[in-house]
């Protein structure tokens, strides 16, 4: 026997063993008592065999121990077989130390049970490992191995894997120097790739790698945590623990998330991103982290545009401000989208697919599953819900194409909506219109409403908490399609408020680049930054709005053609276009004439009809004729008031003195009554008190129907009437009549020329220009393609925030 | 019980009474105010803007109910909190220079006689448009490389504000005035004489005077914000106020909050001056009572050195040369005058160059306006020249937009708001002797009539505080929606001259109750003159003639000034409308976005043309009033 087998021998009888007491054998009470036998070789019978250490229990409830003080067993330490005939004779002992040992004999019919010494013996060494006494446990194993190796066949490699685990993780443990702790570590990793399921090892390996990533966090070396967990979790995928401490790493991340998402609303963009880097060491697993640390890895970019009013809603309902119409194409998508040159039709990836029905009035759109801002899919009863909130007329909004057009929606699926229309020559047009979410929306939003202020959209950007200044701010949406490739790349776009439209302030702050984006500069502003190619771009948007002069027709001297044909020669429109729109041919401007109430790019247009030149002679020769004529001379008596909406506009103050000018110089007598918008609104378009007035015929729907312009009903005519300038003609009528209850694409175009040239000859009004819309950049905004070029900004001819999430501010040269 | 005794005790007490009587009533007439301005806006939006839809009482409430939100239906809270707090550090430091630099000015005059040439120059300066200011200093004030100001916004703005718009001329003088006042007081020459300091005696009694001469111009400020704001791009109240008239659809709620503002600052300072007032004064407060009639009791010097001291006092001391000579008594123009100016230059060297420098100043004024009256335009004005043409021979100040030429353009300003303008003064004129109310209250026989003097005094004081309370550009806005063709100038500027007739009325009063108490008018009536006598040379001719005066001279400034801002914000009508103030704005707004363009032509003297006539017609006229005020005495009686 080897000293370790003493020692090992001595632990358990001495010190295990009377600590245990009789829980020690507990583990076996459900053996049946038996004995072990072996044949007597001379006689043939079996003959009770005994090992040291075995405990008898006895019928009369007696235990035994063998006594290993015997002399005579030191002789024979391994088995000891005593038998006289049917009796068994051994020496015992009793526990503790008032009995002495004796040599007791009995039948073998009193033993009730038998414990064998293996049993405690493994229990030992199990409880040894329990309480990681390593090294004793070894001996313990090690004497069972050598003592008993038949016995129990799995029981040894068991403990013997066992103690390898107990030992790995006695190493690992937190408090052992680095060096064991790693030696732990390596010694759990070789065992679970030997066997992750060696008896204990999952238990083991878990709290240990645990208990180092808990360490790990409240140091917050958040790598050395999340190595640990992916340890775990490559060998045990399922593991509860391991998951529930993933789930907390990934809440943990995501509240850093939302902490950057709150930071950088109030503009502290550093700390913001910070706050993203952390969140991505703690769990770069969830994809909104993903995304935010995407984001953080880009620098971050705000983009400043120029605002000239305020946005009072942000939801496209009631979104009438120019201000609040762009707002919109930035914060939501819409199923269909005009592509860059405004007149063919894209599907946004918000949707899978779009198929015209046969017939052409019925369409199925499925959407693709791409998220609003909240995380909610959007599915076919937004598109269906919107829809119906389009058709409410009480929306600021309200387009009426959208209940004229729009007949039946029906949701054949969660992703997936028909639409049934009437007859439409552009049917992709109804589609154009942004996607809100229903459960948002139950009825119409309006203005100052939760939804008005902070609406859920799916577009790149979502409102943000106003600047320190007031100013809008749209923040990227962290839930945005493209999340993932960090777009939008711009960080935020903020609306700064320029108190004065197209006057100079806007233009010096964005040479001093404090703003990269302005609208409307003056024309002379323009030029300024046409003048700069190398810095500024600017470009046109074609206006789908012409400018006229309309007569009031309730004024009896308007009622002569003469004398409105007077007029429309008297004015020499391309003068004044070019001397104070087109600022004396300085700079490049795409305003144009027009001879009709459409814009010359529209179907609506007759090209054939040319625009009017101006012949004062002939002008003053008519008014001269009517003036001298008794029938109409007194009709000349009251000066004509011609208004015009203002709010400190020179190009336009000076082009109206021009227009006076040009009508007094024909015999007309003119007071100029310049008026703000408010008042031009309420005396021109509700009251109809002018005799002439310089208006705006914008057209904001694709038929370019101008009908209520001219609605011959006491209420179009009556007081707030659309019918301003009071003219009705029932062959206009008719021609109206007839373009209502036409379909067809071509022939509709044909009845609107129709209309153009009868306003035309009968001098319905004196048509003067287009004023296209103009805006100015930096060079340095740059569009990005998919594959990391730069290109020109993404913007068509009518959109300007078009494809924003592409944008990118490129660093400032030095 | 002795603490409940104190109490008692306590509320006995005049001067607490006093002061709980003053706060209440304060209060409540602000509260009143607010309210008189909000129904007011209400029936006006009613009316005008609504044609009277669904019934009067129904609309009012329906406006008054939503007044705490905007027209984007957010509550107005919000926005109007991130304007004011913009604008309030620029009123803080208006109303800051103001009263530091017309006491340091106001002193300068009262104590220094020779610094009377001064007031020149300081009238020179204050008499140009606060938003001229501002565009003066814009290159101080901003850096014209990175285009970030150089120092506070709104300590530029607040400086242009407190210095522009004859702001510091006005409360300077009236600091100088009224410290020449105090240090006329007997008990204050005493002191002197006693060779004691009187400095802080006299200086915090004439600072009342200050803070209620600013209180007045808090309308000014707040009107003359609009303007600063636009040019140097803040989003404050001005723009707030702006665009709630002007944008669709409009927000009279955001008007209403203005108003109101308007009303509680304009209160809360006249509180202050008041409170002011009566701390420094305790006989407002406390009637003279019997024992404040009595002497002090005798208390005998402490010392020989002060016994000798006070003998040496007593004795009748050589008083300044300037007041030995007695000026001439009233008297008929053409034999008074001449006296009277040569008694004004004895009286101080230094007013010899105060009499050149404004006879230059006149001189150069009546010349302008004889080449103004032979440039006259007939009719409207030609187009002679290209735009924006340079000076030239027969172009002396070059042509604008449309190429007309300015002096011409000036000319037919001249000729076009010269009738509306008389008339507007005109106007302002018969609000004053409403002026004459408290007195008539105090002389008039009979319950009847004396009823009816303290009601119209009473309706008068309130409309004046209403109409003075609410921001003046506010009111022209309003009605700048209302008026058309014909004869917008006039309807134009008799409302400017309603809104500053309180201005002259209060002067008016001021003047008159002082003299209202006098013992000679009790005296006068005893001895039978009548009362209309007494109303037509005593108090008309001898007292509020040269204040009417100076007074209209400050409205035609005023009414040229705020045409001018509204010619600047856009209100404004190029080739119809020439008066100076329009042409000044709208020349400001043509240079500050022409201005400096590459290969651009343009006349800056569309500015400074406008600029030299409403500046050089301003400096003139006042200085016209003072003279004529003192040639009628006002000023020679008032000398310390």
């Amino acid at each position: 026997m080897t000293t370790y087998a003493r020692l090992a021998r001595a632990v358990v009888m001495f010190v295990a063993v009377p600590a245990l007491g009789p829980t020690f054998v507990s583990a076996q009470e459900a053996d049946p008592p038996l004995l072990r036998s072996e044949r007597d070789q001379k006689t043939g019978k079996p003959v009770p065999v005994f090992y040291k250490y075995d405990k008898l229990i006895l019928e009369s409830g007696k235990t035994y121990y063998i006594d290993t003080r015997r002399p005579q067993d030191l002789g024979r330490p391994d088995v000891l077989t005593k038998f006289k005939g049917d009796r068994i004779l051994f020496h015992v002992f009793e526990r503790g130390p008032q009995n002495p040992s004796k040599l007791t004999k009995f039948v073998p019919d009193e033993i009730k049970r038998i414990v064998y010494w293996e049993d405690m013996i493994v229990n030992e060494a199990q409880r040894l490992l329990d309480r990681r006494h390593i090294e004793s446990a070894a001996l313990v194993i090690a004497k069972l191995r050598a003592d008993a190796p038949e016995w129990r066949i799995d029981a040894v490699p068991k403990l013997e894997a066992q103690w390898e685990v107990a030992r790995a993780a006695a190493k690992a443990d937190k408090g052992q120097a680095p060096d064991v702790r790693e030696e732990g570590l390596e010694l759990l990793a070789a065992l679970a790739a030997r066997d992750r399921y060696l008896p204990g090892l999952e238990e083991t390996f878990v709290s240990v790698h645990l208990d180092l990533a808990e360490a790990a966090l409240k140091t917050k070396t958040y790598r050395t945590a999340r190595d640990h967990l992916d340890t775990i979790l490559e060998n045990y995928q399922k593991n509860d623990r391991a998951l529930k401490f993933l789930a907390r790493l990934r809440g943990l991340a995501l509240e850093h998330v939302d902490l950057g998402q709150k930071l950088e609303e109030q503009g502290n963009h550093p700390a913001a991103s910070a706050e993203r880097l952390l969140a991505y060491s703690i769990y770069p697993g969830d994809d909104r982290v993903r995304n935010a640390y995407l984001r953080s890895q880009t620098k971050y970019q705000v983009l400043r545009v120029a605002a000239y009013e305020k946005a009072g809603t942000f939801e496209p309902f009631n979104a009438v401000l120019p201000l609040e119409k762009q707002l919109v194409a930035l914060l939501f998508d819409s199923p269909i989208e005009p592509d860059e040159s405004g007149r063919a039709f894209i599907e946004n990836p918000i949707l899978k697919r779009y198929e015209p029905l046969p017939g052409g009035t019925s369409h199925l759109l499925q959407m693709s599953g791409v998220t609003f801002s909240d995380g909610a899919v959007i599915s076919a009863r937004d598109v269906a819900h919107t829809l119906k909130l389009l058709q409410d007329t009480s929306a600021e909004n309200y387009c009426g194409d959208y209940a004229r057009y729009v007949q039946n929606v029906r949701v054949k699926d969660a992703n997936t909506v028909q639409v049934d229309t009437a007859p439409h020559p552009r049917p992709e047009t109804l589609f154009t219109f942004p996607v809100v979410p229903a459960a948002a929306t139950p009825t119409l939003p309006k203005r100052g409403g939760a939804f008005s202020l902070e609406p859920i959209g799916s577009g790149p950007f979502r409102v943000g908490k106003a600047s320190p200044t007031g100013d809008v701010r749209l923040v990227a949406n962290p839930r945005f399609r493209e999340a993932d490739k960090a777009k939008p790349i711009l960080g935020e776009v903020q609306f700064q408020f320029v108190v004065r439209k197209g006057a100079g302030q806007a233009v010096d702050q964005l040479e001093r680049d404090q703003l990269h984006i302005i609208a409307d500069p003056s024309p002379i502003q323009l030029v300024r930054l046409q003048q700069a190619p190398s810095r500024f771009r600017t470009r046109p948007f074609l206006s789908n709005s012409v400018w006229i002069l309309a007569f009031n027709f309730r004024n009896k001297l308007f009622e002569n053609a003469q004398v409105r044909r007077a007029a429309t020669l008297a004015i020499d429109r391309e003068v004044i276009l070019k001397q104070y729109f087109g600022l004396q041919g300085q700079g490049r401007f795409t305003h144009r004439l027009v001879s009709g109430p459409f814009p010359p790019q529209s179907n609506a247009y007759d090209l054939s009809l040319p625009e009017r030149k101006a012949d004062p002679a002939a002008a003053k020769l008519i008014i001269d004729g009517l003036k001298n004529d008794p029938a109409t001379s007194s009709l000349f008596d009251k000066p004509l008031r011609l208004k015009y909406a203002t709010k400190g506009d020179l190009v336009l103050e000076q082009a109206l003195v021009q227009i006076k000018k040009d009508l007094e110089a024909a015999g007309f007598a003119i007071t100029l009554e310049p008026k703000l918008p408010n008042d031009f609104v309420r005396e021109v378009n509700a009251d109809h008190d002018f005799d002439l007035a310089y208006c705006e015929v914008a057209h904001n729907n694709v038929l370019y129907n101008i009908e209520s312009l001219f609605d011959p009903t006491p209420e179009g005519l009556g007081q707030g009437g659309s019918n301003y300038s009071g003219y009705r003609d029932p062959s206009l009528q008719q021609l109206f009549v007839a373009l209502r209850r036409e379909h067809v694409g071509d022939k509709i175009w044909k009845i609107q020329q129709q209309v153009h040239g009868y306003l035309y000859t009968q001098h319905v009004m004196i048509p003067l220009w287009r004023l296209d819309r103009y805006v100015a950049y930096t060079t340095r905004l740059k569009g990005k393609a998919d594959d990391g070029r730069m290109i020109e900004l993404p913007i068509s001819n009518t959109t300007l925030f078009r494809r924003a999430e592409t944008w990118t501010l490129e660093a400032p040269k030095l | 019980m002795n603490f409940v005794r104190g109490l008692r005790r306590r509320a006995r007490d005049p001067r607490l009474r006093w002061w709980v009587g003053f706060a209440i009533a304060e209060v409540l007439r602000t509260i009143a105010l607010v309210a008189a301005t909000a129904i007011a806006v209400a029936v006006l939006v009613h009316f005008f803007f609504e044609e009277g839809r669904g019934g009067l009482i129904a609309g009012v409430t329906r406006f008054l109910e939503s007044a705490w939100l905007n027209r984007h239906g957010v509550p107005l809270a919000g926005p109007f909190g991130q304007a004011l707090a913009r604008t309030a550090p620029m009123l803080a430091a208006a109303f800051a220079i103001t009263v530091t630099l017309s006491v340091a000015a106001g002193t300068l005059f009262a104590r220094v006689p020779l610094a009377d040439p001064l007031r020149f120059a300081l009238l020179a300066v204050s008499a140009i448009p606060s938003f001229m200011l501002a565009y003066l200093f814009h290159g101080f004030v901003y850096s014209a490389t990175t285009g970030e100001p150089h120092v506070p916004i709104w300590l530029a703005a607040g400086a242009a504000l407190a210095i522009g718009d004859l702001n510091w001329y006005v409360v300077a003088g009236a600091f100088a005035e009224s410290l020449a006042r105090e240090s006329a007081r007997p008990h204050v020459r005493l002191l002197r004489a006693l060779g004691r300091n009187v400095w802080l005696d006299a200086w915090p009694r004439s600072m009342v005077t200050v803070i209620e001469a600013t209180a007045a111009r808090v309308p000014h400020l707040l009107g003359g914000t609009i303007a600063i704001e636009m040019l140097w791009n803040i989003d404050g109240l001005g723009n707030l106020a702006w665009d709630a008239v002007v944008n669709t659809p409009p927000d009279y709620h955001a008007v209403l909050w203005v108003c109101g503002l308007g009303i509680i600052v304009s209160r809360g300072v006249q509180i202050l001056a008041a409170a002011a007032r009566a701390m420094l004064l305790p006989e407002t407060i406390l009637p003279s009572s019997p024992e404040e009639d009595e002497p002090p009791p005798y208390v005998a010097p402490s010392s020989a050195i002060e016994q000798a001291r006070l003998e040496q006092h007593t004795t009748p001391t050589q008083l300044p040369e300037f007041t030995t000579e007695i000026p001439p008594p009233p008297g008929r123009p053409w034999k008074t005058w001449p006296g009277r100016l040569r008694y004004y230059l004895r009286l101080n060297p230094a007013h010899a160059v105060t009499l050149s420098l404004a006879l230059c100043c006149w001189a150069a004024t009546l010349c302008g306006l004889i080449i103004l009256l032979t440039r006259m335009p007939s009719g409207s004005v030609p187009t002679v020249a290209p735009q924006y043409a340079p000076p030239a021979a027969n172009l002396w100040l070059g042509a604008d937009a449309n190429g007309g030429d300015v002096v011409v353009q000036l000319a037919a300003g001249l000729k076009q708001q010269a009738p509306p303008l008389g008339v507007s003064l005109l106007f302002s004129l018969v609000i004053a002797p409403f002026a004459a109310a408290p007195i008539v209250v105090r002389l008039a026989r009979g319950k009847f009539a004396r009823l009816i003097a303290r009601g119209t005094a009473l309706l008068a004081d309130g409309a004046t505080e209403l109409i003075e309370s609410i921001p003046k550009l506010i009111i022209v806005l309003a009605c700048v929606t209302l008026f058309g063709p014909p004869y917008y100038i006039f309807k134009l500027y008799l409302v400017m001259g309603l809104i500053h007739a309180p201005q002259l009325y209060r002067a008016v009063r001021d003047e008159l109750s002082a003299v209202g108490g006098g013992v000679f008018l009790e005296g006068m009536l005893t001895i039978g003159v009548p009362l209309r006598r007494i109303a037509r040379e005593n108090l008309l001719r001898n007292h509020a003639r040269h204040i009417i005066w100076i007074q209209a001279v400050l409205l035609t400034a005023s009414i040229v000034q705020l045409d001018a801002v509204l010619g600047f914000v856009g209100v404004r009508n190029r080739g119809e409308i020439f008066t100076w103030g329009s042409m000044l704005g709208m020349g400001l707004h043509e240079v500050s976005d022409y201005a400096g363009v590459p290969n651009f032509v343009f006349n800056p003297f569309v500015l400074w043309g406008p600029l030299t006539a409403v500046w050089l017609v301003t400096v003139a006229a006042f200085t016209a009033a003072e003279f004529t005020a003192m040639l009628a005495g006002g000023r020679l009686r008032r000398a310390p």
